[in-house]
């Protein structure tokens, strides 16, 4: 599952990554374009016991989460 | 917590140079002093232009260059934003202080800064409940550089002229606005605030949402060292004291409720408290930025059209107690910004195409 969270205000992003790990518990995959929604996601991801793997795209970033 | 104890140290070495004692880094307070040494209003003993304010936007701006965090954007609903942050002022001035303030005020014993706690946390409840309904003031977009900087330099610029042609500005002489740090001290320690608040996501408004949402207690924390750092400062300097009010402040309970609801409700509309909308202009958002102006515009009117509360004192030989708070201009203006924090949140919710 994919989720674009590019733009959005605090807590937006958090809040629509986890409904999405609750929808697809498996592999979520995250665009982001601010860099303190970067930390707030993966924050939450660790958080809840997945792994994150972080890489740039363009002048966004994007996060893969998995169990 | 760490960087929220040397935050909160920094914010003590400010009121030891000489900031008012129980305000040392008030975000409401230092951009209403500024809109008042702007001459936007003409209350005389608030009047002073805060290099702190300048260097809190200046120190994200420098960080978030270095970091290559720095992204100019724009267009989650600006005027919206002008109009909350007009609000959260305004609710600030009735309470007499924003969210840092609040913490500041906690931590020299005063009660009625816990009474303001109450509505403070009401506030951020209530935006939670539009958050979970969906709210949002849309996406932000990448917008020519040149955007997110202007504020930044502005403000730079600003803090320049103050030094080069410092009678154009009023300088309080006696009240509030009289108490400063030396300027160099007050802009070194707004410098490293901003820096250190742009890296760790320091949000007053944030840390109560993220312990209530999602039970991250991150931001909380940095609260919490904030608080103990200064609150061991109090009490070393022997200025910590229960009692109902310190300086510039009242005991209206139900006005320091509804000041502090209207910042904290105003806060998670906008996605953070008035010190991360500083950071957020710093790094390049010029939703944040006419937020902002929002806030400054809200302290001009809070002042010119008698919004803002007036302090207590304790009576003295010559005059009687003062009870403080605001008058009936100030009660209805939070009413009214109530009111309007109920609609955005509505609008807010409802899907567009």
């Amino acid at each position: 599952m994919e989720v674009d969270v590019r733009g959005l205000s605090c807590p937006e992003p958090v809040m629509q990554v986890a409904a999405a790990l609750k929808e697809s518990p498996e592999k979520v995959v995250v665009l982001l374009s601010e860099a303190h929604s970067v930390a707030n996601v993966k924050n939450y991801a660790l958080e809840h016991g997945y792994r994150v793997h972080q890489e740039a795209k363009g002048f966004d970033y994007q996060l893969t989460i998995e169990k | 917590m760490f960087w929220g104890v040397v935050t909160g140290l920094i914010a003590a070495a400010l009121a030891y140079f000489g900031n008012p004692k129980n305000m040392a880094i008030c975000i409401a307070c230092f951009v209403r002093d500024i809109a008042g040494s702007m001459k936007f209003h003409q209350a005389a003993v608030v009047q002073y232009f805060r290099p702190e304010i300048v260097g809190f936007v200046f120190g994200a701006f420098i960080i978030s260059l270095v970091t290559n965090e720095f992204r100019s954007t724009a267009g989650s609903s600006p005027m919206i934003r002008f109009f909350l942050g007009m609000a959260m002022m305004i609710g600030a001035l009735v309470f007499l202080g924003c969210p840092t303030r609040m913490v500041l005020r906690m931590a020299s014993g005063e009660i009625s800064s816990y009474i303001g706690l109450i509505g403070f946390v009401g506030g951020v409840v209530t935006g939670i409940y539009f958050l979970k309904k969906g709210y949002s003031l849309g996406r932000s977009q990448i917008t020519k550089k040149a955007s997110g900087m202007i504020l930044p330099v502005v403000f730079g610029l600003l803090m320049v002229a103050t030094l080069v042609v410092p009678q154009v500005f009023a300088f309080s002489e006696s009240g509030p606005g009289s108490f400063h740090a030396p300027w160099l001290i007050s802009l070194a320690g707004g410098l490293a605030i901003g820096m250190i608040a742009q890296r760790i996501r320091m949000c007053f408004a944030g840390g109560v949402r993220d312990a209530l949402l999602i039970k991250n207690f991150d931001l909380l924390s940095i609260l919490v060292g904030i608080f103990a750092a200064m609150a061991v400062y109090n009490i070393v300097m022997n200025d910590f004291q229960i009692r109902m009010f310190g300086p510039v402040a009242h005991a209206q309970h139900l006005w320091n409720i509804l000041g502090l609801y209207v910042v904290g409700f105003a806060s998670i509309l906008l996605g953070g408290c008035p010190l991360r909308q500083l950071i957020l202009t710093g790094q390049g958002s010029s939703d944040s930025a006419v937020t902002t102006l929002g806030m400054l515009m809200g302290a001009a009117v809070a002042h010119n059209f008698g919004f803002a509360s007036a302090p207590a004192a304790a009576a003295t030989a010559d005059a009687a107690a003062v009870a403080g708070g605001p008058g009936t201009p100030g009660m209805i203006a939070v009413i009214v910004c109530i009111g309007f924090l109920f609609a955005v949140g509505i609008y807010g919710t409802k899907k567009e195409a």
